[in-house]
C-alpha cells in the first residue's frame, strides 16, 4: 500500500513530458531458438541505454505486450528501472490483429491516464514486431493505427524480423512510414537506434515534430 | 590607481554621504566601483535618507560642503537616469548610520555586502556584524573609505594597522579582486548593437571549411593572435566540437558543411563587439586554422549543469542540488533575469530561450550558452523549441523572420514558470491532451483573483502555485490566460519581493510546499470567511466554506 502510493507520488511529481512507447512482440512458435532470445536481449539493452541518459530515463514509458500462444501484457506502461526483467517464450501462433488491439487500447488508457493527471506527453510510439504472417483478422486494428497515424496521434513502427515477414501486412499498419525488415537479427542495431530517437524525443521539449534520424536505420534494414 | 576591484553578482553595495561628497568619491564610484559590478543597477544601492542629507548639505552656508554634495547629487542623479543605481527606502527611513546597520544585520546572511563609508565609527559597527554569537553563515562584509584618492579597507586596515583605525596608505587586495585588466576596459568599450527592421541581405550559401583542426593542430584567434594547441575536446554536437583552451575558454570548431556566409558574417559582427559579463558565454574572437580560413570561435566556458538536466527534471535536482529551497530558485530567476537585461540593453535578443542553453551551479550561478544563435542585428535566431515559443512565432519559418522583445518575454515568462514549477510547463490540465495541443489549447489552469482552478495538474503543483507571492501569481496568470507580456524590470523586482516575502516567512521555502497557503485573518474575513480554532491541532485558521473545520495542515492530501 505504502508502495503505491510512493509510485503515485513518484509519477506525478515527474515533471517530465512522458514519451509512451509500446512493443507489440510476435512471439508465436517460429520465434523460437535465437530469435527470441535475441529480442530479449536487444530489448534489455534498450532498457539499459534509456537508463543510461537522464533526460530520456524520466520521460520514456515502456510497455510491452506479446502475442503467440496468448496476447498479454508483459510489462506495464511505466518509466523503467534497473530491475525489469522480461522472460520471452515463443509458442502458439502469430494473432497480429488481438496483439496491435490490445496495445491500441493500453495505450489509450495510458493516454487518458495522463490527461486526467495533467501530464504533458508527446505522440505515442508503437513498434510491432513479427517474423511472419498474421493468423487472424487485423483489418480492425490495422486501420485504427492508420486513422491514429494519419492525425498525428500515433508513431507506428512496423518491423520484419528475417526473410519470412510480410511486409505487405505490416504495411496496412502504417500510412507514412513504409516496414522495414531487419537483416539477419540484428535487434541490437535496432533498439540502439530506438534508445538514440528515444533520447531525442525526450530531450526536445518542443511538442510536434521531431526529427527521427531514419537515416540511421536503412543502414542496416532492407525496404 | 586604486587596485582593480571585482564583485559577485550577489554583493550589494551601499554608498554612505560622507563618502560620496569626499572630493573623489563621484569620481572612485564611476571609474571603480562601477566597472566591477556585473549589474550596478541591481547591485549598487543609493538609500533615500542618504539622498535627503546631500539635500540638505546643498543648502548649507558652508560654500566648499555645497559643492560636494552638489557635484555627489549629480554623479548619483546621472547613475540613476542611467539606469545604473537603485535608490531604496522612503521617508519614514530613519537616519542613514541606523539604516545601513539595520540592513546589513538583515541581508548579512544573503548577500555579500559593501559599505562606502569615510565614518569610523559606522565602518566599525559594520565590520562587527561579520561575526555574532547567534548567526552563522554571514557572508562577505566590507567597509572602504578613501584615502589620498585610493580606496581602501577599513578591515585590512583594522587587521594591519594601529588600533584607532586611522586610514594609511595600505591598498586594498580584496578577495574578490580578480578582475583582469583588459577584461574591464573591454566592458566599458562595448556599444549596443544597431537594430535592425529587416533579416540581413546576406545568404547563408556555404562555405567549406577545407582544414577543420582536430586534436594536436594548432589555431590562431583572429583579433589577437594568439596561438594555441587543440588538445583536450570537451564534447562534439551536430554543428561542431569543443575545445578547452587556458583561462576558462573553450573553442567552438565547426564541422566541415557548417559553415556558411551569413554565420560567418553573423559572428563576425558579435566578435567584433564581445559583449562581457559574467553570466554569458559571448563568442569574444573567431579562430582560424592553419590556412587562415575562419573555422569556428572562442567563448568563456560555462559550469554548472543544463535546466534541462537538473532544475526541471524533480529527481535530479534532488540529487545534484539537493541542499537547494525556493530561495535558490528565485535566486536563479534574479541572476538569469539580470543577464538577460544586459543582453536586452545591448539590443540582443536570446530567442531561442529553452532548458538546454542555460546552464546553473549550485552557488545559483547562471551561464547563457549557445549564444551564437543569438538574434543580432539584422541576423535572426533561427532555431525554437516549441513549448517556449510565443504563439504569434509558432509555425513560421524562425531564420526568415525577427523576432521582438514581446516575443522573448513569452519565453522567459514560460522559462520561469518552470523554475518555480520546477520542470512543470504552464498548459499541462487535467483534462488535456499530448503536449502540441496543450500548446495550442493555452488553457492555464491555475486560480487567479476571481478566476478558480480548472485542472491544475495532480501532484505537487498546486502547492507549489499556492505558495507563490501575489505578484508572481499576477504576471503569469495575465501572461498565460491573458496574453500579456511584462518587462524584465517587473520581473525583477517580483523576484526582489518574493526575496523579501521568504526572508519573513510569509510564504514557504519548501520548493515543493506541503502545504498550501494560508489566508491571513484578514483575508479570510474580507472574502466572507470565518477565523476558527482548527478542530485538529487548535490551531486558529481560515474557514472559507461552513463545513470547513481542519486547517491545510490537518486536511488529508489532496488526491
Amino acid at each position: 500500500m505504502t508502495d503505491l502510493a510512493l509510485t503515485h507520488d513518484d509519477f506525478v511529481s515527474n515533471p517530465a513530458a512522458r514519451v509512451p512507447v509500446i512493443l507489440c512482440l510476435d512471439v508465436s512458435s517460429s520465434m523460437s531458438g535465437p530469435p527470441i532470445d535475441e529480442l530479449q536481449q536487444g530489448l534489455m539493452q534498450f532498457i539499459r541505454e534509456v537508463l543510461a541518459d537522464e533526460l530520456a530515463a524520466s520521460a520514456v514509458e515502456l510497455s510491452v505486450v506479446t502475442f503467440g500462444e496468448r496476447v498479454q501484457q508483459d510489462i506495464p506502461f511505466g518509466t523503467l528501472n534497473e530491475s525489469m526483467t522480461l522472460a520471452l517464450r515463443a509458442s502458439g501462433c502469430t494473432p497480429m490483429g488481438e496483439g496491435v488491439s490490445l496495445s491500441l487500447r493500453l495505450l489509450e488508457e495510458r493516454k487518458s491516464t495522463y490527461q486526467r493527471m495533467g501530464i504533458d506527453y508527446y505522440q505515442p510510439w508503437l513498434v510491432i514486431m513479427t517474423d511472419g504472417a498474421p493468423t487472424d483478422s487485423i483489418q480492425e486494428a490495422a486501420a485504427r493505427c492508420r486513422e491514429l497515424a494519419a492525425s498525428r496521434k500515433l508513431a507506428v513502427f512496423p518491423i520484419g524480423i528475417g526473410p519470412g515477414a510480410n511486409l505487405q501486412t505490416l504495411a496496412e499498419f502504417s500510412p507514412n512510414r513504409p516496414p522495414l525488415r531487419l537483416q539477419g537479427l540484428q535487434f541490437s542495431k535496432f533498439f540502439q537506434w530506438l534508445s538514440a530517437s528515444m533520447s531525442r524525443v525526450s530531450a526536445s521539449t518542443p511538442g510536434t515534430t521531431v526529427p527521427l534520424d531514419v537515416a540511421a536505420i536503412t543502414g542496416w534494414a532492407q525496404l | 590607481m586604486t587596485s582593480k576591484l571585482a564583485f559577485s553578482l550577489s554583493t550589494r553595495v551601499f554608498i554612505d554621504t560622507c563618502w560620496i561628497m569626499h572630493p573623489q568619491g563621484p569620481e572612485i564610484l564611476v571609474d571603480h566601483i562601477l566597472p566591477a559590478l556585473p549589474d550596478p543597477s541591481t547591485q549598487l544601492v543609493l538609500a533615500y535618507p542618504v539622498s535627503e542629507e546631500l539635500k540638505k548639505h546643498m543648502a548649507s552656508d558652508n560654500p566648499d560642503r555645497a559643492t560636494a554634495a552638489r557635484n555627489a547629487t549629480l554623479t548619483l542623479a546621472t547613475l540613476q537616469r542611467k539606469q545604473l543605481i537603485r535608490v531604496m527606502g522612503g521617508s519614514n527611513d530613519t537616519f542613514p548610520d541606523n539604516l545601513f546597520q539595520q540592513l546589513f544585520a538583515q541581508w548579512r546572511l544573503t548577500y555579500n555586502l559593501v559599505l562606502l563609508t569615510n565614518d569610523r565609527a559606522l565602518a566599525a559597527d559594520i565590520i562587527a556584524l561579520r561575526s555574532s554569537a547567534s548567526v552563522q553563515n554571514i557572508r562577505r562584509i566590507h567597509v572602504y573609505f578613501i584615502k589620498k584618492g585610493e580606496l581602501m579597507s577599513w578591515e585590512t586596515q583594522r587587521k594591519h594597522a594601529n588600533e584607532n583605525m586611522q586610514p594609511q596608505d595600505t591598498r586594498y587586495h580584496g578577495a574578490e579582486d580578480t578582475a583582469s585588466d583588459s577584461a574591464e576596459r573591454t566592458t566599458r568599450g562595448i556599444q549596443p548593437f544597431e537594430t535592425a527592421k529587416e533579416v540581413t541581405s546576406v545568404p547563408d550559401t556555404p562555405i567549406r571549411i577545407q582544414l577543420v583542426p582536430k586534436a594536436g593542430d594548432v589555431i590562431t584567434l583572429a583579433a589577437s593572435g594568439t596561438r594555441y594547441t587543440l588538445n583536450e575536446q570537451l564534447g562534439a554536437g551536430g554543428e561542431g566540437t569543443a575545445w578547452k583552451l587556458p583561462d576558462n575558454q573553450v573553442a567552438k570548431i565547426f564541422h566541415a558543411d557548417k559553415m556558411n556566409r551569413r554565420r560567418l558574417a553573423k559572428l563576425q559582427l558579435m566578435t567584433s563587439n564581445p559583449v562581457r559579463h559574467p553570466s554569458i558565454c559571448w563568442p569574444h574572437d573567431l579562430v582560424k586554422n592553419a590556412g587562415g580560413e575562419v573555422v569556428g570561435y572562442v567563448m568563456p566556458q560555462a559550469q554548472g549543469r543544463e535546466l534541462d538536466r537538473s532544475v526541471f527534471r524533480a529527481p535530479l535536482m534532488a540529487r545534484v542540488f539537493p541542499h537547494w529551497n525556493r530561495s535558490h530558485l528565485v535566486q536563479v530567476c534574479i541572476h538569469l533575469l539580470q543577464a538577460i537585461r544586459y543582453l536586452h540593453a545591448h539590443n540582443v535578443l536570446i530567442g531561442d530561450i529553452n532548458g538546454r542553453n542555460i546552464m546553473v551551479d549550485e552557488n545559483t550561478n547562471v551561464w547563457l550558452v549557445d549564444c551564437d544563435s543569438y538574434q543580432v542585428a539584422g541576423f535572426p535566431s533561427p532555431v525554437g523549441v516549441q513549448s517556449f515559443l510565443a504563439p504569434e512565432l509558432r509555425g513560421i519559418s524562425l531564420g526568415t523572420r525577427l523576432r521582438t522583445v514581446e516575443s522573448e518575454l513569452y519565453s522567459l515568462s514560460v522559462l520561469l514558470f518552470m523554475l518555480f514549477l520546477p520542470g512543470k510547463g504552464p498548459y499541462a490540465y487535467q483534462g488535456g491532451g499530448d503536449l502540441a495541443s496543450n500548446l495550442q489549447a493555452q488553457h492555464f489552469p491555475y486560480p487567479f483573483g476571481d478566476t478558480p482552478s480548472s485542472g491544475v495538474p495532480v501532484g505537487p503543483w498546486y502547492n507549489a502555485w499556492s505558495q507563490l507571492i501575489f505578484r508572481a501569481k499576477e504576471l503569469f496568470f495575465h501572461t498565460f490566460s491573458d496574453g500579456r507580456r511584462f518587462p524584465i524590470q517587473d520581473w525583477l523586482d517580483m523576484a526582489r519581493r518574493f526575496e523579501n516575502a521568504l526572508e519573513r516567512g510569509f510564504v514557504s521555502n519548501e520548493i515543493f510546499p506541503r502545504y498550501r497557503k494560508e489566508l491571513s485573518r484578514e483575508e479570510a474575513l474580507a472574502r466572507g470567511g470565518r477565523w476558527i480554532a482548527c478542530h485538529g491541532c487548535g490551531r486558529e485558521f481560515g474557514a472559507m466554506k461552513s463545513f470547513h473545520t481542519l486547517c491545510v495542515r490537518c486536511v488529508p492530501a489532496r488526491k
